[in-house]
Parts: C-alpha cells; structure tokens; sequence
C-alpha cells in the first residue's frame, strides 16, 4: 500500500530529455505548477570524458563507447531488453537528468512538407494528422530558443529555419563538395544545435570536435544546461530525479490520478499526483511504461484498447563508409576537429536511376573523430614501410554516415514481457523487429550510391563496409503514434491519448512515420506545441 | 593541396574558458565551467605508463617475444619512436588477461607456433634469433594476412590489430607519429581556404 505524500501538481512529466525537458519549461512559463520525473540521476563534469586521451583511460580507451557517460547507462536498464525474432537494432535508452540531450551531435533537421504526408505523397505508411505548415511556426520558436547553426539554401527537401551562422568546410567537405556537384548532388552546411556565436547566456564552439562526448561548456544544446535555469526561475518547477516511473494509475473515471514511481536509491515506491500527465520517456520506455500500466479499464495498457501501442516501430537504417581522399594523402597534418559534422547531403534523387525502393537517405558527412587512423588494421604488411603508409593516409580521412528511411510496419513492435522484470520488479520490453524488402533495397543503395560518391571524389582506399545493416542510431520512434483515426492510432494531433483525456505522449514514440531525417527537432517542435496546446486547456478549464 | 584550417593557436585551457566566459559578459551560469572540467592545460605528456615486470597473463619470456614482434610490426624510426617506447606489450597483455578463455588460448597456441617456427627454421627460440631472422619470421607468419588459414596466421592477425589499437591510442602514436593536431579549445575555425 502506497501513501500519496507528493502536492499536487498541475503537471506531470516522465522523462526529462529534449522532450519532457522543453515542454516542462514552457509549461512553467506559462504559469503551470510542473513536476518532472526522471528515473536516472543528474550527471556531473566527473562523469563524462570531456577532451580525454584514450592513453588516460583503462585499456587505452579500447573499450569505451568514446562518447557515453557511463553513468547514464547503467547495466541494470541496459540489461533489462531482449530480443525476439528479430534483427539486432539499437534501442535508444538513457537514464540521466537531461536524457539523450546530455550527449548528442545536435542535428536539427526540419522535415518537409512531404515526410508528414507519406500516403498522400507516396501511396506508403500513414499521413501525419499535421501539416508542415502547422508545426513551422514551433519549429521556429525551438530554433530560436535553442540556437541552431545552418545556412538557408532553399530546398524542399530540408526546409530552411532560423540559423547562426554556419561552419566552414573542411578541406575534405569541400573536395567532396565538387564530386557532389559534378553528380547534381547538394551539400550544406551542418544544421546542428551548435553555438557558432553566443547565444542565449551560452558561450559559442570551441571546435573540440567531440561533440557527442558531452559540452563542458554548453555550445551543444542540453536541457539542463538550457531549459532548467529558464524553468527554476519561474518558480513553477520542480524536478525529482532517481524516480523510476512502473506504472500509471488511473481512477473509477478512466482518467489518470498518479503515476507510482520507484526510488531507484532508496528503492521506496510512492506515487505523484497531478492534473495533468505527459509521458516523455523516450519511445522505448514510454511504450514500455504505457504496456505496463494495465487495470480493469485498461487490460492490454492504459490508451491501448486497439493493441497500438508498442507497434509500428521503426527509426534508421544505417551505412557508414570509411575512406581516404586521394588529394589529401601525404599532406600535413592539420586541425580537422572542428565541431564533429560540418557539412550534410539531405536526400537526393540521382537524375536517371529510378530507385526500386520508397522512402530515401540522408549522408551526414564526417560525423566522426579525427584522432585515431581507423584504416591502420586494413593497410597490409608490417614495418616502416607499413608505419609510414598509416601517416601518410591519415590526412585524407573521410565518413559519410548514411541515415535511411525505414517504413513503419504493424508487426514491426515492442512488448512486454511480464514473466521477466528488471531489478525493480518491472516486465522488461521486448523487441521484435525484422527490416524490410524495401528497406533492405534502400541499404543496398546508400552502400552503391555512396561509394560513386567517393570514387567521383577519388580516394586511395576505402575501408570494408559493414556487411549487415545497422539500425537504429538512437532514433527509434514511432510505437504510441498519432494519428487522426483512433482505431489506427493511439494520440490525437496534440500528443493526447484517443482514449485518456489527461493524458499525453511527446517523445519520438507519437511519430506516425520516420524519414530519413534526425527526429530531434521534430520532437522539441511538437513537445513546444502540445505545452502551449496544454497551457490553453488549462486556462479554459478543458483539461 | 596544403591545408591551414587551424584554429589559430591552440590555446590553454584556463585562457579558454576565460575567454569563452567573458563572450557572455561574466554573468556565465554554467556550472561545469567551475567545478573542473577534464581538459588539456597544456601540450599532454609523451610519457607512457611503466613497461610491467609483472605481466598479468603472459609469462615475461612471453611478453618479451610481443615486445620483439610488436616493435617489428610497428619500428622507431626517423620520424617516430615505435610500439616499445609506446609500451604495447603491456597493452597487449592487459588486454589479453580481459579476453575470454578462447582468446587467451589462441595467443598461447600462437605463441607456441611461432617458438616452433623459430625452432624449425634457425634452430634456436625466437629470443635468441638475429633482428633479421625474426623479421623474416615475421613475413612467414603474414604471409596470408586477410585471409588466415592457420594457427599462425590468426596469431599473426590478433597480434597485428592489438598493436596497432595499443601503438595509435599512446601518447607516441598519437602526438609523435601521427602528429594529431586536435582535441583542444580553438577560438574559431577557420575551414578549408583552398
């Protein structure tokens, strides 16, 4: 038996990452009394790796991600996930006070008209019950908010937002740059959540080049670092960390009185009360947290009556081709770090070949680190011969990350297990994910079409590619989707349940389908809209 | 084409955050700024960790044959010092001594192989072989390098990748040999102007 101890609040919010994190502090400007629960801890500077060696680290650094704070994975969430009938693809989960924001590139794509509109469009998947234009406006407002470096260009396929100024090209962009051209390809700058100048009390880039590592100063956008000073200063605000969140209750009504949270310290349960319940956790966890929350009213889980939640799972498909320009080779070496990917192919058609695929990819290019020669276990032989050919090539290193789209299936899904649970008593989740015809023909093409990319470019050698397809790089969305028909989705257009008025989902999870783009801004820009949806509500007496 | 996409200078850490404070009128709320980030105050040492004289898995006669081959594969020369000065045979050890049972026992059968090669092909253990002898060892043993058929081949591979993972994360490999010129805090990047 739980006691309620906690006041009640207007808002709750599960899940503190770019999601819960920019909604709770628009919601507390807005005059709300927020809430925000978060199951992992806050990080300090001791926790990340901040400008390392890899000679100072255990094993000179071998096993380490080289980007993760430890910290934020820990074994018991990371060994709480199985896999059944299913390909290995990467489930996104963090637990930490800012969640995934605490370490990210930062890309910030908007997505075009088109991806909201796949079955109009393309005749695939489902349209989104937004418009681009609906959502513009709040893509504008996290831009602003958040400062997001890119330069306008004018192309459908990405539209332009509200950018700082952009990077410069590396050398090896700009020789990439002219082989895209001759093939009709555009490539832009970096659209990222990078400071290029000072922005909102935050100093700019210091070009460490390691982006993902963490900022130590704050140039990447965080949501501690960005939103909780704007949020405490309202004095509406109030953020519980170690809250492991197991279940959603619900009253006589059918509408959600609390959530039962764990204390993953103490290991206490207890239950927080409010008005009004977001669920942010990320689309893992939030599928995990909606398929666990089961009562009279609810048997399949809460907002689930037609078996929606946890299914249409998907995110990207992955390619990443290695190799070393041929103009570059022998040259000096120079700085190349800058701030991590400067420059981005968005989505292009090659004017004769007719894909056999639907859907498209993106090349985020050198989104990579510069430190280390990756190619020096495939150069062949041993001696100063062998040493000196790993120098030499080292220069003209190159990446092109390719990010495909995956079609959003009805049996591509997570579940949960009840008869397994994590060190906390909870049923772990489940994945069952197999790719597609389709998305296997697009794989196939981000492999062929990047490679004409490099041989237009010409390089000297070019590392073997991975032989199986790689998903999902963290962007796992889409398994509590919304949509207009209730049956076929489980929120409506403002990331409300169909089914439980006082209850809303913002993460990458309320996606109706994935393209090829980062899905983070995307989430920021509805997380933006639903708070000033929420706040409206409220002020009428709707919710 | 030459290329001088620098930050201009490198500068040191506390004049960095000094600078990049003062960007933002001093009124910076950052708390990571003052409670002591990990960073570079200056050009990081060269100085590896002491060479062990107690190996965690390998015998020190076994350490000394990888210190002998890993210094083949990857030589001081003009340009730079090599995996011995680099301390890769510790390296190599440490890692081993985390590996699984199967990875522990393929570099002690590889050990063993190449002790008969030495023995077959010069009569003596590998220790007592000439440089020359050892390196020519060492083209029997990659001979087949990408596509190992024998207990010798893989050897030769497992032995290859942990010294270039050992060798290119030092402090040698990575300042000296490669002359990696990041990782610190530029005021700006210029890009290429080529």
């Amino acid at each position: 038996m739980t006691i309620p101890k906690q006041p009640l609040f207007d808002v709750c919010v599960i899940g503190s990452g770019p999601a819960g994190g920019v909604l709770s502090k628009e919601l507390a400007e807005a005059g709300a009394k927020v809430v925000l629960v978060e199951a992992g801890r806050k990080m300090t500077p001791k926790d990340f790796r901040y400008h390392t060696w890899p000679y100072e680290m255990p094993l000179r650094g071998l096993n380490e991600t080289g980007s993760q704070p430890a910290a934020a994975f820990p074994s018991e969430l990371l060994d709480a996930f199985r896999y059944e009938n299913s390909d290995k693809v990467g489930i996104g989960r963090v637990r930490a006070v800012g969640g995934r924001s605490i370490h990210w590139t930062g890309v910030c794509l908007r997505f075009a008209e088109d991806d909201f509109r796949e079955r109009s469009t393309q005749g695939i998947e489902d349209d989104w019950p937004i418009t681009y234009k609906e959502l513009a406006p709040y893509y504008s407002h996290v831009e602003k908010m958040i400062g997001v470096t890119g330069s306008r260009e004018n192309l459908p396929i990405v539209p332009d937002g509200d950018y700082l100024p952009p990077l410069k090209f590396r050398c090896s962009e700009k020789i990439l740059k002219a082989a895209c051209s001759k093939m009709e390809i555009p490539m832009i700058p970096a659209r990222k959540a990078l400071l290029t100048v000072p922005h909102d009390n935050r100093p700019p880039c210091h070009y460490c080049g390691h982006c993902d590592s963490g900022c130590d100063v704050g140039a990447i956008f965080s949501v501690p670092v960005s939103m909780f000073p704007k949020a405490e200063r309202t004095g509406n605000f109030t953020l519980m960390e170690n809250k492991l969140a197991r279940e959603i209750l619900v009253n006589k009504e059918g509408q959600v009185r609390a959530i039962s949270v764990i204390d993953t310290v103490t290991r206490r349960e207890e239950e927080i009360r409010a008005r009004v319940f977001v669920v942010s956790c990320g689309n893992a966890e939030t599928a995990r947290l909606l398929l666990n929350s089961k009562s009279p009213r609810f048997a399949n889980g809460i907002a689930n009556s037609n078996d929606v939640v946890g299914r249409y799972l998907t995110g990207h498909i992955t390619y990443g081709a290695r190799a070393y320009l041929e103009e570059l080779v022998g040259t000096a070496p120079v700085n190349n770090d800058g701030a991590e990917d400067h420059s981005y192919i968005p989505r292009f058609k090659l004017g004769v070949r007719k894909p056999d695929y639907a859907g498209g990819f993106q090349i985020q290019v050198q989104h990579t680190w510069f430190m280390l020669p990756y190619h020096a276990q495939f150069v062949r032989g041993f001696g100063e011969q062998f040493k000196q050919q790993v120098r030499s090539l080292q220069p003209g290193y190159c990446f092109l990350g390719c990010f495909g789209k995956v079609l959003a299936k009805y049996e591509n899904r997570l579940t949960v297990d009840p008869l397994q649970t994590d060190n906390f008593g909870i049923p772990i989740p489940v994945v069952h994910f197999r790719f597609s015809d389709n998305d296997m023909a697009l794989w196939r093409d981000m492999i062929r079409t990047s490679g004409e990319i490099l041989d237009t470019a010409k390089v000297r050698l070019r590392l073997p590619g991975e032989l199986h397809p790689g998903g999902f790089a963290s962007h796992d969305v889409g398994t509590v989707r919304m949509g207009s028909n209730p049956k076929t989705s489980v929120l409506n257009s403002f990331c409300q349940t169909h089914e439980v008025k006082n209850l809303f989902v913002v993460d990458g999870s309320c996606f109706t389908t994935a393209p090829e783009k980062n899905p983070t801004l995307t989430i920021m820009a509805l997380a933006v809209r639903t708070a000033h949806h929420m706040a409206d509500a409220m002020r009428k007496g709707d919710l | 084409m030459s290329r001088t996409n620098d930050p201009p200078g490198g500068i040191d850490r506390r004049r960095a955050l000094h600078l990049l404070a003062g960007t933002v009128g001093g009124t910076v709320s950052l708390p990571v700024l003052s409670e002591g980030a990990k960073g570079r105050e200056s050009a990081p040492e060269t100085q590896e960790p002491e060479i062990v004289t107690n190996p965690k898995f390998f015998s020190r006669d076994e350490l000394q044959v990888i210190d002998v081959l890993s210094e083949i594969i990857i030589p001081a020369d003009s340009h730079s010092p090599g995996a011995r000065a680099a301390h890769v045979s510790t390296f190599t050890d440490e890692l081993v001594s985390q590996s699984p049972e199967t990875t522990k026992q393929r570099w002690r059968q590889g050990l063993a192989e190449v002790e008969l090669l030495a023995k077959s092909r010069h009569q003596r253990t590998l220790l007592a072989c000439s440089l020359a002898e050892q390196v020519e060892l060492m083209r029997v043993i990659s001979q087949n390098e990408g596509s190992p058929q024998n207990v010798q081949d893989v050897f030769f591979a497992d032995l290859k990748r942990a010294t270039v993972d050992g060798y290119y994360r030092s402090a040698i490999g990575i300042h000296k040999d490669l002359e990696y010129q990041g990782n610190k805090y530029g005021l700006a990047f210029s890009g290429c102007d080529h």
